[in-house]
């Protein structure tokens, strides 16, 4: 890892990111409730 | 995709969020069919350009990251995630029951790659997309390739460029015989060319997900 990567213990990153539905989700506004994110590709 | 909708439908009494994050650089219409099969209740959000893929670290999918209450990242799993697989799901139960996920494993082709070298490549795919968009399709690939070279070990970007030089390997139905194949080919160009990364020059081996299973957008 670099310095510049983000991994446990550290703040997730406060991106914004566009559902399927065309809304924007901020990470940062799901505080206060635990996360659980899936990463994945269709290819 | 089933899997978690399972998942998400078993644990519908717990506080927590689930997202499903697709790095996918031919965007929502490449994801949705998948969503729209396993008839996900819970959102998908697109990360197009794969910016989570620097900012984290990763160079492969499927992977799991939970995070606190609080924001803070508290468990990884880069490569092989899987909430079919037993452990996986057990790391996540324990985390919704509030108790310690236990440790990360470790990332097993982690990479690193500088601010400035990570703002390159990311510039480079969003004029790949521009390019794309504007239907110049040789020039699209040929911007995600200058990303490729500064980011050579970046699955997610190689397999996009793949998806636009090679369509019938990836519709209706996904080639991975074909594309461990490819990238075998690929790679010993490379060596031979010099290709350098941010780790130096030749590629380092084996690329994550090269002798992994092949990500499954169907777990």
């Amino acid at each position: 890892m670099s310095e510049t990567t983000v991994g446990v213990g550290d703040p997730f990153p406060d991106l914004t990111l566009p559902t399927l539905d065309g809304d924007d989700l901020r990470f940062s506004e799901r505080r206060g409730t635990k996360l659980v994110l899936y990463l994945w590709g269709s290819w | 995709m089933p899997g978690w909708q399972h998942f998400s439908q078993a644990h519908a009494a717990a506080d927590f969020s689930l997202v499903s994050v697709a790095i996918d650089h031919a965007g929502p219409e490449a994801a949705r069919p998948f969503v729209e099969a396993a008839g996900a209740t819970f959102p998908t959000v697109v990360d197009r350009y794969g910016t989570l893929s620097r900012l984290l670290g990763f160079k492969a999918v499927p992977n799991g990251v939970l995070v606190d209450e609080d924001g803070t990242i508290r468990w990884t799993k880069f490569g092989g995630f899987s909430i079919d697989d037993r452990d996986d799901a057990a790391v996540v139960e324990r985390f919704l029951r509030g108790e310690e996920p236990g440790p990360s494993p470790t990332d097993p082709a982690p990479y690193r790659l500088g601010p400035l070298e990570r703002e390159l490549v990311e510039t480079k795919l969003r004029l790949g997309h521009l390019l794309l968009d504007a239907g110049q399709g040789a020039e699209a690939v040929a911007a995600w390739r200058g990303a490729l070279r500064l980011d050579p070990e970046n699955l997610t970007i190689r397999k996009q460029i793949w998806a636009a030089e090679h369509p019938a390997k990836f519709h209706p139905t996904i080639d991975f015989g074909w594309q461990k194949g490819q990238l075998a080919a690929e790679r010993a160009a490379e060596v031979a060319a010099g290709v350098c990364g941010p780790d130096g020059c030749p590629l380092p081996a084996p690329l994550a997900g090269a002798d992994a299973p092949p990500p499954s957008p169907a777990d």
